[in-house]
């Protein structure tokens, strides 16, 4: 019998261990945190959500019984659809405007050029041209942003500034993008956009989404990554997705570069909730046993007998603390 | 060394939990293998002569046990070459990246390659450096319209396009993601040398698939340097994971291992230098106990094609490199554990603002590999901080690797998103 930790202990712990201070300050992280059972999931989601809440962090929720989780791109349009992509700009146009000795603008509908003018008694026209150099300087040339999402967030900045009708088109043709709503690059042709988001951008897309949340002020990202589908076996032919064993070993390939550029990613707990019968070591199962890559760096072969180490990158959750 | 920040502490403990170094673990603890590292820098020594030479610098295969301290090595390789101006590629063959295939080494290569100074995507970014009036681009150009460059006249007339057509944002990002692995319809390229007024200069046909890719890394590495850098290294980690797969597919490998190592004369890649890793037991695992050494010759030349002998040669080539050229890492003494202890210890105090108590090491035994030790102390001062006064009993269960064939590690899922 495994040693387990109820799932809010776990979560007690990383909120004390990294959320109030590790990934706030730009670390990341990835846990496995494996439910023995289904109370155990909720209740790791319930977790989840709580301490999201509490410690300011956006709370992302990924599945691969919907999500090819195995394709990195459409892990990160599921993430970039959860993303208040509004707020944020306008939350990095306020501090912006802060920094620049501006007061809050007032919430309201007017456009947010208006609006700070408004809230500093100052002519809306030269806020305007201020917070355009602003974000000219201050996003524009942020080169630790990719450079499609740097000049992607610059035109929601500036769309969200203005406001409008145009604004709004912006918004929208630069959302559809991000979160691949819409595929066409004619849609952002535009915008100076002129790449498609896929396999081989994808994963610096996502880094710069973890940057661009961080430096609008929030905590950062938590990501649930529920892939207890990929241990199903046999096509069901229900609703959700099946993953060939050759589509689970993408998936764990996906995972395994995750924990390998966890360097590069900044303010994000990744949550991996796999099925139990992820714990199986067998090669030719369905299990961790099955990528030699993904197991060396997960599993715990070194583990107490009786204490669970919450740091660890495997973790075992059940409704009651449990030793072996 | 500048003293570390807390967040820098705790995110090498965050790595060495998972097993995997990061540059901080690797700036911490540093590095114990003198003789690799010795022959590395003569390497990166080399690589800028050996480029004007037309010449490849002759790679290094490092071995070791599971937990040696392989990726640790690779990933102190790579800010060493980080820190001289060396563009470099840490690429972990996987099954998203085989070995034998050159095309998705070079998706890695092109997709983890950490530049000197720049973020992003680092053809796109590298491209965007390329200085016309400097002589290392005109020194570029000159070699891609050559003969003996060894590439397709698509790519000087990509790059002419690069230079001529500035106020064409879309095409210019179209080249760099023809550089950096994408595709290009040569009607695009023939419409853009029209635009410029070069029709004909170059003779445009597509680049067979099979050439491609090794051509794009001939630019690639001449592109680097035409940007200002002194060259490309390439660390190719988890080269054991060959032995999984199908005997052709092991006898490829083993041929682009060859290449790799430079041991294929016609096929040379100035610019670039390559360090690889295999576990110590693939010779006997693999080439002795499943018989490659024997049959992978054997087989390639029953195909009766120049093609495979060819290949067959190669094949042999690079086995040869492994069974007596690898480099075997040295494993931990007395006073390596030592030092990696105490600055372990150290770290871990510092990062959490405590003070660690020692820990009892497990039993030293020739075969523990570092990794081992260096689990248990973190797992052991976790515990001990996070529940104190609680008694400990640390179990270690023996991971092992296999090298069973699985064939699902050379299947291809779809590519494509069926909402295109």
């Amino acid at each position: 019998m495994a040693t387990t930790i109820t799932p809010n202990r776990w979560f007690d712990f990383i909120g004390t261990e990294y959320l109030e201070n590790f990934i706030r300050d730009g670390g990341s992280s990835i846990k496995f945190a494996v439910p023995f059972s289904e109370p155990a999931r909720r209740a790791i989601a319930s977790e989840a959500m709580a301490h999201a809440t509490e410690a300011g962090y956006f709370l992302t929720n990924v599945s691969a019984h919907e999500t090819r989780v195995h394709m990195v791109d459409q892990i990160f349009f599921r993430v970039a659809e959860q993303i208040p992509w509004r707020r944020l700009s306008t939350d990095v146009i306020v501090k912006l405007a802060e920094l620049n000795g501006y007061r809050r603008p007032a919430d309201g509908t007017e456009p947010l050029f208006r609006r700070i003018g408004e809230a500093n008694n100052i002519d809306a026209e030269m806020v305007q041209m201020e917070a355009r150099t602003w974000i000219a300087e201050r996003v524009f040339r942020q080169r630790s942003l990719a450079k499609d999402f740097r000049v992607a967030v610059t035109r929601l900045c500036l769309a969200e500034l203005s406001g409008g009708p145009d604004g709004e088109t912006i918004i929208a043709a630069i959302s559809d993008w991000l979160t691949g709503r819409n595929k066409a690059i004619s849609a952002v042709r535009p915008y100076q956009i002129f790449s498609r988001i896929d396999r081989s951008n994808a994963r610096h897309m996502l880094e710069s989404l973890l940057r661009w949340v961080q430096f609008a002020g929030h905590s950062g990202v938590i990501v649930m990554l529920d892939i207890s589908r990929l241990t199903v076996s046999k096509n069901p032919h229900d609703e959700s997705l099946f993953y060939t064993k050759a589509a689970m070993l993408d998936a764990y390939e996906v995972l395994r570069q995750f924990i390998d550029s966890t360097d590069r990613m900044v303010g994000c707990l990744l949550v991996v909730t796999p099925d139990i019968d992820f714990l199986t070591e067998e090669q030719s199962g369905r299990g961790i046993g099955a990528y030699d890559a993904l197991k060396l760096r997960v599993y715990d072969e070194i583990h107490d007998q009786r204490l669970v180490n919450p740091m660890a990158a495997l973790i075992r959750l059940s409704s009651e603390d449990r030793a072996e | 060394m500048k003293v570390p920040t807390n967040q820098e502490l705790r995110r090498a403990l965050e790595a060495l939990r998972n097993g995997v170094p990061n540059r901080d673990a690797v700036r911490f603890l540093g590095c114990t293998q003198a003789e690799v590292t010795d022959r590395y820098r003569a390497q990166l020594q080399e690589i800028d002569s050996a480029r004007r030479e037309a010449r490849q610098v002759p790679g290094m295969l490092v071995a070791g046990g599971f937990g040696s301290g392989k990726s640790h090595l690779l990933e102190y390789l790579k800010h060493l070459a980080v820190e001289q101006n060396l563009v470099c590629s840490l690429v972990v063959i996987s099954k998203e990246t085989p070995l034998y295939d050159a095309a998705k080494v070079y998706a890695a290569a092109v997709e983890s390659a950490v530049v000197p100074g720049l973020t992003g995507q680092a053809i796109h970014e590298i491209a965007l450096r390329l200085r016309q009036d400097s002589p290392r681009y005109a020194e570029f150009f000159q070699w891609s319209t050559s003969e003996n460059s060894g590439i397709s006249p698509v790519f000087p007339a990509t790059l002419l396009l690069h230079e001529r057509l500035a106020n064409d944002p879309d095409m210019l990002e179209q080249i760099r993601g023809f550089w950096a692995g994408g595709k290009l319809p040569i009607a695009d390229i023939r419409a853009g040398m029209k635009q410029i007024g070069q029709v004909g200069t170059f003779q445009l046909r597509p680049v067979p698939t099979r050439e491609i890719a090794r051509q794009r890394f001939r630019f690639a590495s001449q592109l680097i340097a035409g940007a200002g850098y002194r060259g490309w290294i390439l660390l190719i980690d988890e080269v054991e994971l060959v032995g999984r797969y199908s005997l052709l597919q092991r006898s490829k490998s083993y041929a682009e291992l060859a290449r790799w190592m430079g041991h294929v004369e016609t096929e040379q890649l100035p610019g670039l230098t390559v360090v690889a890793a295999i576990t110590d037991d693939f010779t006997l695992n693999v080439l002795q106990e499943k018989g490659d050494r024997l049959n992978v010759g054997a087989r390639l030349h029953s195909r009766d094609a120049e093609e495979y002998r060819v290949l067959a040669g190669r094949a042999e080539a690079g086995m040869r490199t492994i069974e007596r050229e690898a480099v075997t890492l040295r494993p931990p003494d007395t006073e390596m554990l030592e030092q990696t202890y105490e600055t372990l210890k150290r770290i871990h105090g510092q990062a959490y603002g405590w003070d660690p108590p020692d820990v009892p090491s497990a039993a030293r035994a020739l075969r523990r590999a570092m990794r081992s030790y260096v689990r248990r102390w973190i797992n052991e001062w976790d515990l001990r901080r996070l529940y104190p006064g609680e008694a400990l009993e640390t179990v270690e269960t023996e991971l092992k690797i296999g090298y069973a064939e699985a064939p699902e590690l050379e299947q291809t899922t779809a590519d494509d998103d069926p909402d295109d």
